[in-house]
C-alpha cells in the first residue's frame, strides 16, 4: 500500500481531466475539464444526470474504460505522488482493489455467476495480501459479517444469483473493503435497489467509513441520496463540474443556475408549490454537440451574451465554494479568479 | 442436482422411442416391396408370400410396428443382406475406425478453435481478429471433401508422405495409426475449427462486455486472471452447448471423409448401404447413431449444468 | 429482471417504416454484407445465365476430351469431351437453386411450426420432442437415411435436407416468439380481445423473424454443401444432370490427368457459401444488437 498521505496533501487529486471515446464518428468527448481534489478521509458526493459524465470521470480514475475506446488528452489523476493516467499498468494494477476500490450500479451484473462469492472476495485479498486459501476464506466471512450479511459462513460458499440485490451489493462493497482502501469510490451504488435497502445500504457505507477511515465518493443522480450523505458535492452537467461546494452551503445557496433547477425541480414534503413541478427548459446536449461558450447557456434564465463567446471557468467563491458561472460568481462575490490547483 | 440429471435422463426416453418409430417408419417410405428384394425378382408369387409373411409384414400396421420395438429393446437391430451378418456385429466391426477419425478431429478442433476464437475475441477489431476470422470463414465455406481430395493428390500421390487410404488400428501400431489418421482427421477439423472460433469469438465478446469483467479488473487482477479465469469460465458454457453440435458434424462429416480416404468405417457402410439397397443396415445404422446422439446430448446437457450454476436448482 | 440476452432476440414492436429504412442503411454500409451480397448476386447472375455459352452440357465430343482450360473451353473439357464450364454453370443452378428452395422451405415451416409451439401449450411438447428426435441426427446422416428410402433424386434432397434443417428454425422462432409474448404489447392485444390466430400472425411473427432470416442464411450456405457432399456420395443428384457434388466425384477419378475438371465447382461451392456465410453475418450484425461489433 502507498505510504501514508499528508493531511495537507489531497489523497487523489484530479486535475483538468479530458475523457474522450471512440465512435464511429471519430472521438467525442465525453468529460472535459474536470479538476477537483479528495482527501483522506473525505465523504464527497458528485451529482448529475445521467451524460453528466460522472460515471466515466470515475471510471477514469482507475483507468478502466474498455481496451482502446478511450483516450485523455488533457489531465492527470495523481495519487501517491503518480498520475494515474500514465503509470504502467503493474502499478495500476496494485492501486486498484487496493489503495482506491470501486462498487458499481448494478450488483446483478457486477458479480461474476459463476463463482462463489468466497471466490471473490478472496481472490482480492490473496492478490493484494498474499492470504493463503484457509486465511482469505476466514477473512471473507469477516468481511460479510462486517457488511451485516447474515449468516455469513453459509453464504460465502454461494453463487451470486442465489442472493437478493441489496445482499449482492453488500457483496460488493466487502470486496471493496477486503483490502482497507483509503478511497472508496462508489458509482451509483444504490439505484439499483429498493428504497428501503437504499438507506440501510448508504447508512453501511457511512459506518463503514467512519469505522475504516477510508474516503468515499458517492456519486449519484439522486440528490436526497447526496444530501444524506455527502459532506461536500460536486456538480456535473454535460461532462463539466459546474458547481462544487460543502453541502449545506449547496443546498441552502446553490449558485450555478443548474444546480438550482435541479433543487427547484424536487418535490417539497411542505406541500408549498402543489400546482406544477418545476422542470429545467431544454435538454442535455448531445456529446458531440458543439455549443459555444457554456454548455448550460442554452437553458439558462441567467444567460448573458459573453456567455455563448467565451467557455466560462471554475471560479472560487468565498473558500470551498466554486463555481463556473460568470453572471452569478460576478454578483456574489468579487474573489480572486482561476482557482484551478 | 441428482434429480435434476434424472429429470433430463427422462425427458431423453420420448425422444428414443420417437427416434425408434422414425426409423421404422423409414422403412414403410421405402420404394420397392423389401419381401420382392429378398425373394429376388425370379421368385413366383407363392415364393415372394412366403417370404412376406416370415418377415411378419402380412401383419397390421401396429403389430409390425410393435415387434420392430420390441427386438430393438432385445438389441437386435436386423441384419444385413449384402454382408452376411447382424447389423450390430457390421457397425461393431467398423465403430474403431469412425470413433479414431471423430476424436483425432475432435483433439484437434477443441484446443485450436477455442484458443484461437479467444484470440481473436480479446484482441477484437485488430489484424488478429481480421485474420482469425477469414481463416474461420473460409474453414466453414470449403467443402471439406474437396479440400480432403486435394490434400490426397498433394502429400499422398504427389509428396508420398502419408498414405491416402487404409486404416491401421491404434491396438496395432500407434505411429502407423496416426500416419494414417493424420490427414483425414485434419479434414475432417477444418470446417470444425472455424466453427468452434467462429462461435468462441462470439461467446468470448459477449462475455467480455459484461459488468463483472470491470469489477475483475477494478480488483486488480492482471489480464490472464480477468480473461482466464472470469471471462472465460463464462464463456465455456455457450463452448459446451456448441460442444453437441461438434460431435454431431464430425460424425456427420465423418461419412464423406471415410469415403475419400476409402477407410473401412459406419459411414462408409451406410453408404454401402445405400447404393446396395440394403435397408437393414440403413436403418439399424441410423437408428444406433439416434441413439448415440440423444446420448451425447444427454450427456452436454448435464456438462452444462455442471458448468453454469445458475441452471442447478431449477 | 428480465434476462437482457434474449430479450434482445426480439426486434422492437412492429417496426415502424422509418425504422425498416435505417436497418436497411445500416445492412447496406455493411461491409461483410456487402461483399457476400455482390458474390450470392454474381453466382445467381452466371447461373441464370448459363444457356448464353449456347453449349448443351451434356454433349459429348470425346476426340476433345482432357482440354486444359483454352479459348475453346474456359474451364477445360471433362473426360466425355464435356464443355467443363458450361457444366460448372448448369451444376451452380441446381446447387443454388437447391440451397434456396431448402433454406426457403425449412424456414417457413420452422416459423410456422415454432410459433404454433409458442402459443398453443398442449402442442409445445410434443412438437418440441420431435424436434429434437430429429435434432439428435447431423444434417447428413438424416439426409442420406431419406434419400435412401426415397430414391437418389434432387427432390429427394431437398425433401431431405429441409427436414434436417427445420428443427434448428422451429427452435429459433419458438424461442423468439415466448419472449415475444411476454412483452407488455402483446398482453396489451390479449387484453384488448385480439384471438391466438390474430396475435400470432401481426404481433408475434413478425418480431421473431430477424435471427430466422439470419438463419436461413446460414442454412442455404449449409445446404449448398450438403447437397455438394450427398451428389459426391452418389446419392444425391444422379448424373447426367450436373450438380458441382457429381462433378467433383467424376473429376477425382482422373484428377492428376485434368485437374480443372475437380477444381471449378470446388471453387464455386466455396464462393457460394462464402458469400452467404458473409451475408449472414452481416445481417446478424446488424439485426441482433447484441452482438454487434463482430464485422
Amino acid at each position: 500500500m502507498a505510504a501514508a498521505g499528508r493531511s495537507n496533501e489531497p489523497l487523489v487529486s484530479i486535475q483538468d481531466l479530458t475523457v474522450q471515446f471512440r465512435t464511429d464518428r471519430g472521438w467525442t468527448t465525453a468529460v472535459e475539464g474536470v479538476s477537483f481534489d479528495i482527501g483522506d478521509g473525505d465523504c464527497v458526493g458528485v451529482v448529475g444526470e445521467s451524460g453528466s459524465g460522472k460515471s466515466v470521470t470515475a471510471l477514469s480514475m482507475l483507468r478502466l474504460h474498455a481496451r482502446g475506446t478511450s483516450r485523455f488528452p488533457t489531465g492527470r489523476v495523481l495519487h501517491a505522488g503518480r498520475d494515474l493516467l500514465t503509470a504502467p499498468e503493474r502499478e495500476l494494477r496494485r492501486i486498484r482493489g487496493g489503495d482506491i476500490a470501486m462498487v458499481f450500479q448494478d450488483p446483478m451484473s457486477s458479480l461474476n455467476p459463476v463463482l462463489t462469492i468466497c471466490d471473490q472476495i478472496s481472490e482480492t485479498l490473496r492478490l493484494h495480501q498474499g492470504m493463503s486459501r484457509p486465511d482469505a476464506r476466514r477473512r471473507a466471512i469477516e468481511l460479510l459479517d462486517l457488511v451485516r450479511i447474515a449468516d455469513a459462513p453459509r453464504r460465502v460458499d454461494e453463487y451470486p444469483h442465489r442472493l437478493s440485490g441489496g445482499m449482492r451489493q453488500r457483496v460488493m462493497i466487502a470486496i471493496a473493503i477486503a483490502c482497507r482502501p483509503r478511497l472508496l469510490i462508489a458509482d451509483e451504488p444504490t439505484t439499483a435497489l429498493d428504497v428501503t435497502i437504499q438507506a440501510q445500504i448508504l447508512e453501511l457505507l457511512r459506518d463503514l467509513r467512519a469505522e475504516l477511515g477510508m474516503a468515499v465518493m458517492l456519486i449519484s443522480h439522486d440528490l436526497g441520496v447526496i444530501a444524506e450523505f455527502a459532506r461536500r458535492v460536486i456538480v456535473m452537467y454535460a461532462g463539466r463540474v459546474v458547481e462544487d461546494a460543502p453541502v449545506e452551503v449547496l443546498f441552502r445557496k446553490p449558485l450555478h443556475p443548474y444546480t438550482e433547477g435541479l433543487m427547484a425541480s424536487m418535490p417539497s414534503l411542505d406541500g408549498a408549490d402543489t400546482a406544477t413541478l418545476y422542470s429545467i427548459p431544454g435538454r442535455i446536449p448531445d456529446p458531440d454537440e458543439t455549443i459555444a461558450g457554456c454548455r448550460f447557456g442554452p437553458r439558462c434564465s441567467y444567460a448573458e451574451p459573453a456567455c455563448s463567446a467565451v467557455p466560462p471557468e471554475l471560479v472560487s467563491v468565498d473558500g470551498g465554494h466554486r463555481v463556473r458561472c460568470p453572471p452569478r460568481t460576478r454578483t456574489v462575490t468579487p474573489t480572486a479568479t482561476g482557482a484551478r490547483q | 442436482m441428482g434429480r435434476l440429471i434424472a429429470f433430463k435422463v427422462l425427458q431423453a426416453v420420448p425422444v428414443i422411442l420417437i427416434v425408434s418409430i422414425l426409423a421404422f417408419l423409414l422403412m414403410t417410405l421405402l420404394p420397392g416391396d423389401p419381401a420382392v428384394i429378398i425373394a429376388g425378382d425370379q421368385a413366383s408369387p407363392e415364393a415372394i408370400e412366403k417370404v412376406r409373411v416370415s418377415l411378419g409384414l402380412d401383419r397390421p400396421f401396429l403389430e409390425q410396428l410393435g415387434v420392430w420395438l420390441l427386438n430393438l429393446a432385445q438389441g437386435n437391430f436386423g441384419s444385413s443382406l449384402m454382408l452376411n451378418q447382424s447389423v450390430l456385429s457390421a457397425m461393431g466391426e467398423r465403430l474403431p475406425v469412425t470413433l479414431s477419425l471423430a476424436g483425432l478431429s475432435l483433439a484437434i478442433t477443441l484446443p485450436i478453435g477455442i484458443f484461437v476464437g479467444a484470440l481473436a475475441a480479446y484482441y477484437r477489431q485488430s489484424w488478429i481478429d481480421s485474420a482469425v476470422m477469414v481463416i474461420a470463414l473460409i474453414g466453414v465455406s470449403v467443402p471439406g471433401f474437396w479440400i480432403a481430395i486435394m490434400a490426397v493428390i498433394l502429400f499422398s500421390v504427389m509428396l508420398g508422405w502419408l498414405p491416402s487410404s487404409g486404416f491401421v488400428p491404434l491396438t496395432e501400431d500407434p505411429a502407423l495409426w496416426l500416419q494414417s489418421m493424420i490427414m483425414p482427421a485434419a479434414m475432417l477439423s477444418l470446417f470444425q475449427i472455424g466453427f468452434l472460433a467462429r462461435m468462441t469469438r462470439s461467446a468470448m465478446l459477449d462475455v467480455l462486455s459484461q459488468d463483472f469483467i470491470r469489477t475483475a479488473r477494478s480488483k486488480g487482477l492482471s489480464e490472464w486472471m480477468t480473461v482466464g479465469k472470469h471471462a472465460f469460465r463464462n464463456a465455456l458454457i455457450m463452448v459446451i452447448t456448441a460442444m453437441g453440435i461438434l460431435i454431431s458434424t464430425a460424425i456427420g462429416g465423418s461419412v464423406v471423409i471415410e469415403q475419400v480416404f476409402a477407410l473401412p468405417g459406419v459411414g462408409r457402410l451406410v453408404v454401402q448401404g445405400i447404393l446396395a439397397r440394403d435397408y437393414p443396415v440403413v436403418q439399424g445404422v441410423m437408428l444406433i447413431y439416434g441413439f448415440a446422439f440423444v446420448a451425447i446430448n444427454l450427456l452436454v446437457d448435464v456438462l452444462y449444468t455442471f458448468a453454469d450454476p445458475r441452471v442447478r436448482y431449477d | 429482471m428480465t434476462d437482457l440476452s434474449i430479450r434482445s432476440v426480439a426486434v422492437s414492436p412492429v417496426l415502424a417504416p422509418r425504422r425498416r429504412f435505417m436497418l436497411l442503411r445500416r445492412l447496406l454500409a455493411h461491409r461483410s454484407f456487402q461483399i457476400g451480397a455482390v458474390l450470392v448476386l454474381a453466382l445467381t447472375l452466371a447461373a441464370i445465365l448459363a444457356p448464353l455459352t449456347g453449349v448443351d452440357p451434356s454433349s459429348m465430343r470425346v476426340r476433345l476430351r482432357f482440354r486444359p482450360p483454352s479459348e475453346a473451353f474456359p474451364f477445360g473439357s471433362d473426360n466425355f469431351g464435356r464443355d467443363v464450364l458450361t457444366r460448372v454453370l448448369y451444376g451452380a443452378r441446381v446447387s443454388l437453386w437447391i440451397g434456396f428452395v431448402v433454406a426457403l422451405l425449412s424456414g417457413l415451416c420452422g416459423a410456422v411450426l415454432g410459433v404454433i409451439a409458442a402459443q398453443i401449450r398442449g402442442l409445445d411438447a410434443p412438437l418440441m420432442r420431435l424436434m429434437d428426435a430429429l435434432m439428435s441426427f447431423p444434417a447428413i446422416l438424416l439426409a442420406l437415411g431419406i434419400t435412401a428410402a426415397l430414391g437418389p433424386r434432387m427432390e429427394s434432397v431437398i425433401i431431405a435436407l429441409t427436414v434436417a434443417y427445420v428443427p434448428a428454425g422451429v427452435r429459433i422462432v419458438r424461442a423468439s416468439a415466448l419472449v415475444v409474448r411476454e412483452l407488455d404489447y402483446v398482453q396489451a392485444a390479449r387484453i384488448a380481445g385480439a384471438g391466438n390466430f390474430r396475435i400470432m400472425l401481426r404481433h408475434i411473427l413478425p418480431n421473431s423473424v430477424g435471427p430466422l432470416l439470419v438463419h436461413m442464411t446460414f442454412v442455404f450456405a449449409y445446404s449448398i454443401l450438403a447437397e455438394a457432399a450427398l451428389s459426391f456420395l452418389g446419392v444425391g443428384v444422379q448424373p447426367p444432370t450436373p450438380s458441382w457434388g457429381n462433378i467433383i466425384a467424376e473429376g477425382r477419378d482422373y484428377a492428376t490427368e485434368a485437374w480443372w475438371v475437380m477444381l471449378f465447382p470446388g471453387l464455386g461451392i466455396s464462393l457460394a457459401a462464402l458469400g452467404l456465410n458473409l451475408l449472414g453475418d452481416g445481417l446478424r450484425d446488424v439485426l441482433d444488437p447484441r452482438l454487434k461489433g463482430t464485422g
